[in-house]
């Protein structure tokens, strides 16, 4: 902080007005490389979110440039947005099970260039390897708990998605059977209703129904007419049915191979764990850094299978698909309302004719 | 004993008006006292206080020997040092701060070597003004890490002054000051002296703003911690 800056802190304690200085301070921050980097490493944390990342995420959130109301919250913003660009490297929260580094704003590649501690100092992975002052047994146990720590959390973080997209998957099922019924009640009572007149008619005496499909009257007109309208009602419905389900298939067939992958996908994160951890032990042993691109030797593939379906799961269906629907759509709608109408008008002359006592 | 001296035009015939009026005339005063006719008289005709004057010649500082000598000329005046007379505390706080935010030297020479409380304990004021000797036994302490804020601090104890003088113009309150030298005109010169002036730090740990400035400093650290 420097003495101006003090003076207006106090000032504001004392409750003179400084909020046309706050702004000043917010631009310093804004054109501050580390603050844009900082952007950068918060987005990416947000995409890559383990515990580590969610602990800075939330105190990044509480300096919201846009919340700030006093020159205080803006001076002490600007002092822990440098300390939270300190935490947010990459560095920090690369988890080389499950992340690859070459999509990150980070220099890092190898797995002997992340960050360990031992007796609360920082070294990289490397150091700690060649560092003839600690012990064997000291790297070993730093490199197990390190390795212990990535797998936990590349397990929580698999498996808390799976289900967390299983259940989203639970709750939606329920969602549609609900849209469903309300969606297709009004058509599936008139086609029944549709089926039941026209059945009537047909089995009705043979007198009647004589009379309705060979005679020509205004009934048997509004019969053939109903007839006719019925069966297209009921195939512009099929038919809008069947393109609703190519739609559902594709997150239907995600949804199988999630329930069916997510076992396979926890055996091969603890076998990526565990070649990580053979891999650094064997650095130790033979005193060597470990220059193995973490690319290689990770469980992204796996990871990164189970995201695209995921991500597959919820992608937006395509303009030329959403339009087919539509018109699908329109055509059970239309197809609707002629039906109502010819089941109105044929139920009309049905009931004039009964009134009669006979046909039209 | 009899004395025939003028100091200018001042003439003196007693020790008793020559410690009265010794704060006048240091300089003259000085040469007077180390003079070996006066020493060779004070010996013979105030022995006892002739004994007290040979242990003050120990005192390197030549102004706090004339100060003590002259109260041991006169134990009982009022605090008179090197031209300054102060027949109140009061006065001695108003014109400490007068000199703000600049210190004046021979004002701070009475709290740097204790000599206002050497005044007290003489005339046994620390046992009946017991307040202020607290204050200026304080100030002695705090003289050891930070003069200039122990010199305010003595200085608005004395004075019981809550306003603030500053350049010039008088200030009622923390805010309305904060608020002038925050302007665009003052702010940079205030800015450049603001962690040294210790003058209106003293003046707000006078009004009793401790805990607010220990929360002002806390939370600087704090930031500053963090950059």
């Amino acid at each position: 902080m420097n003495p101006r800056e003090k003076v207006l802190l106090l000032a504001e304690m004392f409750g003179v007005d400084v909020s046309d200085k706050i702004s000043d301070v917010l631009k310093e921050i804004e054109n501050n490389n580390h603050y844009k980097q900082l952007v950068i490493n918060v987005e990416m944390a947000k995409k890559y979110q383990v515990p580590y990342s969610q602990n800075f995420l939330k105190e990044y959130e509480e300096t919201k440039l846009a919340n700030i109301s006093s020159f205080k919250d803006a001076l002490v913003a600007r002092a822990k947005i440098d300390y939270l660009y300190q935490i947010s490297q990459p560095k920090y929260f690369i988890n080389p099970i499950m992340f690859n580094p070459l999509e990150m704003s980070t220099n890092i590649t190898t797995i002997g260039e992340l960050p360990c501690y031992f007796k609360n100092k920082e070294y990289s992975i490397n150091q700690l390897i060649v560092n003839p002052d600690i012990k064997y047994n000291d790297k070993i146990k730093v490199i197990k708990e390190l390795t212990n720590k990535w797998r936990e959390d590349a397990k929580n973080t698999v498996i808390d998605e799976i289900n967390h997209q299983l259940m989203g998957k639970k709750q939606n099922k329920l969602k549609n059977i609900v849209y469903a019924f309300k969606r297709g009640l009004v058509f599936y009572i008139f086609i029944i209703l549709g089926v039941a007149l026209f059945l009537v008619t047909i089995f009705s005496s043979s007198e009647f129904f004589h009379s309705v499909v060979h005679d020509t009257n205004v009934t048997s007109i509004a019969f053939f007419i109903y007839s006719i309208i019925l069966f297209l009602f009921m195939g512009a419905d099929a038919l809008d049915a069947h393109a609703e389900r190519s739609r559902t298939f594709e997150k239907e067939y995600c949804l199988y191979y999630l329930k069916s992958h997510a076992y396979l996908a926890i055996t091969n994160l603890e076998d990526a764990a565990f070649n990580i951890r053979e891999l650094l032990i064997k650095g130790i042993k033979e005193k060597k850094p470990v220059d193995t691109n973490i690319t290689k030797i990770n469980y992204l593939v796996n990871f990164r299978r189970i995201v695209l379906f995921l991500n597959l799961d919820d992608k937006e269906i395509d303009e030329n698909m959403e339009s087919l629907l539509n018109v699908y759509h329109g055509i059970r709608v239309t197809m609707l309302v002629t039906f109502i109408l010819s089941f109105l008008f044929y139920g009309l002359c049905l009931v004039i004719s009964l009134l009669n006592g006979g046909v039209i | 004993m009899n004395l025939d001296v003028y100091f200018e035009d001042l003439h003196i015939t007693n020790l008793v008006e020559l410690g009265q009026n010794m704060y006048l005339y240091p300089d003259l005063a000085f040469s007077l006292i180390l003079r070996d006719d006066f020493q060779e008289a004070l010996r013979q005709e105030e022995p006892l206080i002739y004994q007290r004057f040979e242990e003050l010649k120990d005192i390197e500082d030549d102004d706090i020997f004339v100060f003590k000598v002259s109260y041991l000329f006169c134990p009982y005046m009022t605090l008179r040092y090197h031209k300054y007379r102060f027949d109140k505390l009061e006065d001695l706080g108003n014109k400490m701060i007068n000199f703000g935010p600049t210190i004046d030297v021979y004002l701070e020479d009475l709290l740097k070597n204790h000599l206002i409380s050497y005044v007290f304990e003489l005339q046994g004021l620390n046992t009946i003004s017991k307040e202020s000797y607290r204050y200026i036994k304080e100030a002695e302490r705090l003289y050891l890490t930070n003069r200039t804020r122990a010199y305010f601090k003595l200085a608005f104890n004395l004075s019981k002054l809550n306003v603030l003088v500053y350049n010039g113009r008088a200030y009622v309150n923390p805010k309305s000051f904060l608020e002038a030298m925050t302007n665009d005109v003052n702010i940079t010169k205030f800015a450049l002296e603001f962690e040294e002036n210790d003058y209106f730090f003293a003046w707000l740990d006078y009004l009793g703003y401790q805990k607010r400035i220990e929360r002002f400093y806390n939370l600087v650290n704090y930031i500053d911690e963090r950059k």
